[in-house]
C-alpha cells in the first residue's frame, strides 16, 4: 500500500470520529466510526447540512462557534457534548478546526471515561469518609492517652513527693543511730522509727488502693438507686448529722438510678457527704443538698453545702491532689478527694468543684453516658 | 567563732523537725531555732515582729509542701512583707522534691538563696554562715 491509501485507511478505521464539513457545513466525508455512531449509510449523511445532521447544533450555538471557526481560523474544543446513540446517552469531546475552506472535526467518545470518573469520586468520597471517621479515632484515642499520661505524671509525683519524705527521714534516722554511743539518744531515734513506717505504710497503700480502681473497673456495674443509697449513708451518719444539727435533703426526681460499682458509688458519695458535714461553718447549722439532673446525654450529681468553703483562687489547683490540705482540721488527712477523684475519673466520669469562702461548696459529678440505664 | 543567732524551720514534718534541730545543735552553730509548722505561721510570725530585728531568724529553712499554706505561697506573701522587714533573712528551700521544675521556679526568685535536697547536714549549715 502507499502512503496515501493507508493514510485513508487509517481516516476510515480509527475508532474516534472524523469527519469533514464545506464551508457551508454541508458533510463531505465521515469515516466508519461516525456512521456507527449516528447509525446512518454513508449516501444519507453525505451532502447533508449539519443542521440535519444534528437538528439542535443551532439551538446550542454550535452551527455558529463552527462558522466562526471558519472565518477566524481559530479552533474550538467542546469539553462535553452529551448525545443519544441507540437510545443511549454519550458523552463526546469534540475539536473543530479549519479544514480547506471547510471545517474538520475531531470527535472522542468519552463516556466510558466519565463512568470512570463518576466511579473513581464516588471511591474517592468513600475514602475520605472513612479517613474522616478514622481521624475521630484517633482524637478519642489522644484524648484516652494524653488522660492516662496525666494520670501516669501525677502518679510519679506522688510517688516522688509522698514517699521521698519518709525515706529521707528513716535515712537520717539510721545514720544518726549509728553514729551514737549514748544508749538513752538511741532508745529516743528507735522509737521515731515507727510513726515514720506507719506514714510510709499509708501513703503507699493509698497509693496501691488507686492503681487497683484503675484496674478493677468494667467488671462490676450493676443498677444503684440514688435514694436508697443515700439514704444508707445518712444512716452511717447519724450521730454526726444529730450531733451538728445537721439537715440534708435529697432530690432524685430527675435522674433515679445510675449503671455503676455500688461500692465506688458508696464511696464517692460518701466522701462528698462527710467532707460537706466535716468542713461545716461553725456560725450556722449545716444544710446539705443532693441531687441530680441530666445534662445533654450525661447524669450528673452534685453535693451541695453552706459550709466553711474554699479560696479556690489560692488552693484550686491543689484540689483533688494528695495530701494537700487547706484546713487545720485535725482529721484532715489529704487522701479523701484523691480517691473519690480516682474513682470517678477510673468511670471516665468529671469532677469539679465550686466555692466561696464562708458561704459554701458545690462538689458536681458528670457521669459518663454508659452509665445512664437504658 | 560567728554562730548564727536566731533559724526558722519552717516545716510540718515533726520527725524532719526532731532530726534537724538535732543535727543544727550537734553543729553549735546556731544559738536558736524557732519552728513552724507550715507558711502561714511563719509569716504571722514574720508580720508580729517585723520592727523587732533580735525576734526575727536571719536564716529561714523553709519546706515546700506544707498543709494551710505551703512554701511557694509563703515566698509570695513574704515579698510582699518584705520592705516592711528591717533585717537581712537568708532563705534556703529544703525540699525532698527533686523535680527539675521546682529547682528551676527556687532559682528565679530572688529572695531565695539556694535550694537544698534533704537532708540537711552540718556541711550545709557551714555554707549558710558564710551566706550570713
Amino acid at each position: 500500500m502507499t502512503n496515501d491509501e493507508l493514510r485513508l485507511l487509517f481516516f476510515e478505521e480509527a475508532d474516534v470520529l472524523f469527519s469533514i464539513y464545506d464551508k457551508d457545513l454541508n458533510c463531505i466525508d465521515v469515516n466508519k466510526a461516525t456512521l456507527k455512531l449516528f447509525n446512518l449509510e454513508r449516501d444519507k449523511l453525505i451532502g447533508r447540512n449539519i443542521r440535519d445532521v444534528s437538528p439542535d447544533s443551532i439551538a446550542s450555538g454550535r452551527y455558529e462557534a463552527y462558522m466562526n471557526v471558519i472565518k477566524t481560523g481559530k479552533t474550538l474544543i467542546i469539553d462535553e457534548l452529551k448525545a443519544w446513540s441507540n437510545n443511549k446517552e454519550v458523552c463526546f469531546r469534540i475539536k473543530a478546526f479549519k479544514l480547506g475552506n471547510g471545517l474538520g472535526i475531531v470527535s472522542k467518545n468519552i463516556t466510558d471515561l466519565e463512568t470512570i470518573i463518576k466511579q473513581t469520586v464516588g471511591e474517592l468520597k468513600v475514602k475520605v469518609k472513612n479517613l474522616d471517621d478514622a481521624n475521630k479515632s484517633i482524637s478519642e484515642m489522644i484524648k484516652v492517652l494524653s488522660n492516662q499520661n496525666t494520670q501516669l505524671n501525677d502518679f510519679c509525683g506522688i510517688i516522688s513527693h509522698n514517699l521521698r519524705g519518709p525515706l529521707i527521714n528513716l535515712s537520717i534516722l539510721s545514720d544518726f543511730i549509728a553514729d551514737c554511743d549514748d544508749p538513752d539518744k538511741r532508745e529516743l531515734m528507735f522509737s521515731k522509727i515507727k510513726p515514720v513506717v506507719n506514714n510510709l505504710n499509708e501513703t503507699f497503700n493509698n497509693l496501691v488502693e488507686s492503681l487497683q480502681i484503675r484496674e478493677e473497673v468494667g467488671l462490676l456495674y450493676e443498677k444503684v438507686n440514688f435514694e436508697e443509697l443515700a439514704n444508707k449513708i445518712i444512716e452511717k451518719h447519724r450521730i454526726e448529722i444529730e450531733l451538728y444539727n445537721a439537715t440534708i435533703q435529697f432530690d432524685f426526681k430527675a435522674v433515679e438510678c445510675i449503671n455503676y460499682p455500688k461500692k465506688y458509688l458508696d464511696s464517692i458519695l460518701s466522701n462528698l457527704i462527710s467532707n460537706a458535714l466535716k468542713y461545716r461553718a461553725n456560725s450556722r447549722k449545716p444544710v446539705i443538698q443532693v441531687k441530680t439532673e441530666m445534662k445533654g446525654d450525661k447524669i450528673v450529681l452534685k453535693v451541695i453545702d453552706n459550709g466553711s468553703g474554699i479560696d479556690l483562687k489560692k488552693n484550686g489547683q491543689h484540689m483533688f491532689k494528695m495530701r494537700k490540705v487547706f484546713h487545720d482540721h485535725p482529721e484532715a488527712k489529704g487522701y479523701g478527694l484523691f480517691m473519690t477523684k480516682t474513682q470517678v475519673e477510673a468511670m471516665e466520669g468529671e469532677i469539679f468543684v465550686e466555692s466561696i469562702p464562708d458561704l459554701g461548696s458545690t462538689f458536681t459529678i458528670e457521669f459518663n453516658p454508659k452509665n445512664n440505664i437504658e | 567563732m560567728n554562730k548564727i543567732k536566731n533559724l526558722a524551720l519552717v516545716d510540718d514534718d515533726e520527725i524532719f523537725v526532731f532530726l534537724t534541730k538535732m543535727t543544727i545543735e550537734e553543729s553549735n552553730i546556731v544559738d536558736m531555732v524557732k519552728v513552724f509548722r507550715n507558711g502561714r505561721e511563719a509569716i504571722n510570725f514574720l508580720n508580729e515582729n517585723s520592727h523587732d530585728p533580735t525576734q526575727l531568724p536571719e536564716v529561714i529553712l523553709l519546706d515546700l509542701s506544707m498543709p494551710v499554706m505551703d512554701g511557694w505561697q509563703f515566698l509570695e506573701e513574704y515579698i510582699v512583707l518584705k520592705p516592711r522587714i528591717g533585717k537581712k533573712i537568708v532563705i534556703y528551700i529544703v525540699s525532698s522534691s527533686i523535680s527539675p521544675d521546682d529547682i528551676q521556679k527556687a532559682k528565679n526568685i530572688n529572695e531565695v538563696t539556694d535550694y537544698i535536697i534533704k537532708p540537711v547536714t552540718k556541711e550545709h549549715l557551714v555554707e549558710m554562715l558564710k551566706n550570713l
